[in-house]
């Protein structure tokens, strides 16, 4: 399922001396399967072009196809459409609402129409997947920890089993470990066909997971290119408030420092291997 | 789509009205508004009408945002209108029927039309260019006197800007939960009202949640701050009337003597005005037992 985005802008009290425009002509196609990262500062305007891709928000001018249809169309499909996007907002945690966590994870399949049985089915393997163990299928989503009622939230747009999955800073908040439990099954996710668009500003999630880095300053597509190619332009990245990862810098100052390494390295792994590689010469 | 509400909503510019102490801002419209019940004939609305706008020019207010605020009161107005015109004795121009329409009736209406619409742009003058902390703060100094007679004066003006302070926070929580569950497809556009009641519960019930959360963070920040009341408080920022202030007063005092003058010397059609106040008392009570 392919996304494209022609000339799209959303303007935040159009029509007032308050107008803000947050999205500005960005055009861009995102093909199937792909695992993309959109980095930028707050207010770069990231948030505000995933909840255009979902419909959520009606945009100023231009458009969203998903496989060559326009969402805005009136023959296009918003329910279906639902369960193909999948969006995970920032704090999902604070849209639980049921008195069982099975029950809020069957919340959405119920919604797209799928009998009781059916989404029982698909909440159980959304939970599973997210760690959930079946005992507490029956807490409360009030009273679980903060780490565990974010993956249920997950899980409740996972539940869904949507082809397109969105992530607004899912990693928020959360601890390390917390952190790359959901990262790495956001890898699995997309091995396993999932188009994954995670919003982030946090350049070292992004370098490790995603195959492609939208980088987003002033409602623009500012760069756009793999984890390398990014990377590689950290005055620029700079210039808009951003930085490039930890690694990035110390692979720049292992060079200045004359040892031949390559600079475009982006994970502590490779830029292990690429010191040992230098020094070993 | 919840951004629409202009009531109460503060218009950010740089201009004499909003620079005026909030105390005078807030006893001024209070004056403004008793005058409009003051007197019944036109040539003083039209003097009202004359002087408020020359007020609105002064606060550099866009009127297209003056009137986006207008909206929500248009059922009042139309409501006013066709119950005077309909239910008012006279004499009678045009009768159908269970209902006539008297000469009398389209006066009053008319009267009633521009005082209420006098009253309403004059009050949401003062809400568009008095902060609502300034406006708290401006009716805890002028309540103040109440502490005599052991009123928690400045408490009720925190709980006050506390809750106004919330009303953007949760309005933009609830916008954000009602998208997250509108992506995991909840109907909210459903025609059936039951449908959609039921389709409220995902929404209120995380909005509960989150503002109980809000609130016991506040007072655990508040309390950290040792926050206890307002005895021996200052401010930081101290209210003070400015030479602006006093010409505000001298002009306010002129408004309230052209409005008497006006009103006592064109006292004409005696009997419409003692048919106006009985319509008025009439139009009141219904209004008011409505709330």
């Amino acid at each position: 399922m392919d996304i494209e985005v022609r000339n799209l802008t959303y303007e935040y009290d159009s029509g007032t001396p308050q107008a803000v425009r947050a999205v500005d002509d960005v055009s861009l196609t995102i093909p199937g399967g792909q695992f993309v990262g959109i980095v930028g500062h707050t207010g770069s305007g990231k948030s505000t072009l995933v909840q255009l891709i979902d419909g959520l928000l009606k945009p100023t001018a231009g458009s969203v196809y998903l496989d060559g249809e326009d969402i805005a169309s009136r023959k296009f499909d918003r329910k279906h459409m639902r369960s193909l996007i999948g969006i995970v907002f920032q704090y999902p945690e604070y849209q639980l609402f049921e008195t069982t966590i099975l029950k809020d994870v069957c919340f959405g399949p119920l919604n797209m129409g799928l009998k009781q049985e059916e989404a029982v089915n698909a909440a159980t393997d959304a939970l599973l997947r997210l760690g959930i163990p079946r005992e507490s299928f029956g807490a409360s989503p009030f009273e679980i920890s903060g780490g565990q009622k974010r993956r249920v939230a997950i899980a409740g747009v996972l539940a869904m089993n949507p082809k397109i999955l969105i992530l607004d800073e899912p990693t928020a908040g959360l601890d390390p470990g917390g952190r790359e439990e959901v990262l790495g099954l956001l890898k699995s996710l997309n091995e396993s066909g999932l188009t994954i668009i995670l919003v982030s500003h946090s350049m070292e999630d992004v370098a490790k997971y995603v195959d492609r880095i939208l980088v987003m300053n002033e409602g623009k597509i500012f760069m756009d290119g793999n984890g390398k190619e990014v990377f590689s332009h950290v005055e620029q990245l700079e210039e808009i408030g951003l930085a490039a990862p930890e690694v990035a810098y110390l692979m720049k100052a292992v060079h200045d420092a004359g040892i031949p390494v390559a600079t475009n390295i982006t994970t502590a792994e490779e830029a292990c291997g690429e010191i040992l590689r230098a020094l070993k010469n | 789509m919840l951004k629409d509400i202009t009531l109460g909503q503060y218009y950010r510019a740089d201009s004499v009205i909003h620079r005026l102490d909030p105390r005078t801002k807030i006893v001024g419209t209070l004056v403004y508004m008793i005058s409009l019940f003051l007197f019944n004939n036109l040539i003083c609305y039209v003097f009202a009408a004359v002087f408020l706008t020359f007020v609105v020019g002064l606060s550099k207010i866009p009127p297209k945002f003056m009137f986006r605020g207008m909206r929500s009161v248009l059922f009042l107005l139309v409501f006013t209108v066709i119950y005077n015109i309909f239910l008012s004795t006279g004499t009678v121009i045009v009768k159908f029927w269970v209902f006539t329409i008297t000469y009398e009736g389209i006066q009053q209406a008319v009267c009633m039309l521009i005082r209420l619409f006098l009253l309403i742009v004059g009050s949401s003058l003062m809400t568009l260019t008095t902060t609502p902390n300034q406006l708290t703060d401006g009716l805890e100094s002028l309540f103040k006197p109440l502490k005599i007679f052991k009123v928690p004066v400045h408490e009720m003006a925190m709980m006050m800007s506390i809750a106004l302070r919330f009303i953007p926070i949760l309005m933009e929580e609830t916008d954000r939960i009602m998208k997250a569950q509108i992506a995991r497809g909840a109907d909210l556009e459903n025609r059936n009202i039951f449908i959609r009641v039921k389709s409220l519960i995902p929404i209120l019930v995380p909005l509960f949640v989150s503002a109980f959360r809000r609130a016991g963070d506040l007072a655990l920040a508040m309390e950290a701050r040792c926050y206890h009341g307002g005895e021996g408080r200052t401010r930081m920022k101290a209210m003070s009337f400015s030479a602006g202030d006093i010409v505000a007063w001298v002009i306010l005092a002129g408004y309230i003597f052209a409005v008497v003058f006006l009103g006592v010397t064109f006292k004409t059609f005696p009997e419409f005005l003692v048919l106006e106040m009985k319509a008025g008392l009439e139009y009141l009570i219904p209004t008011l037992s409505a709330r």
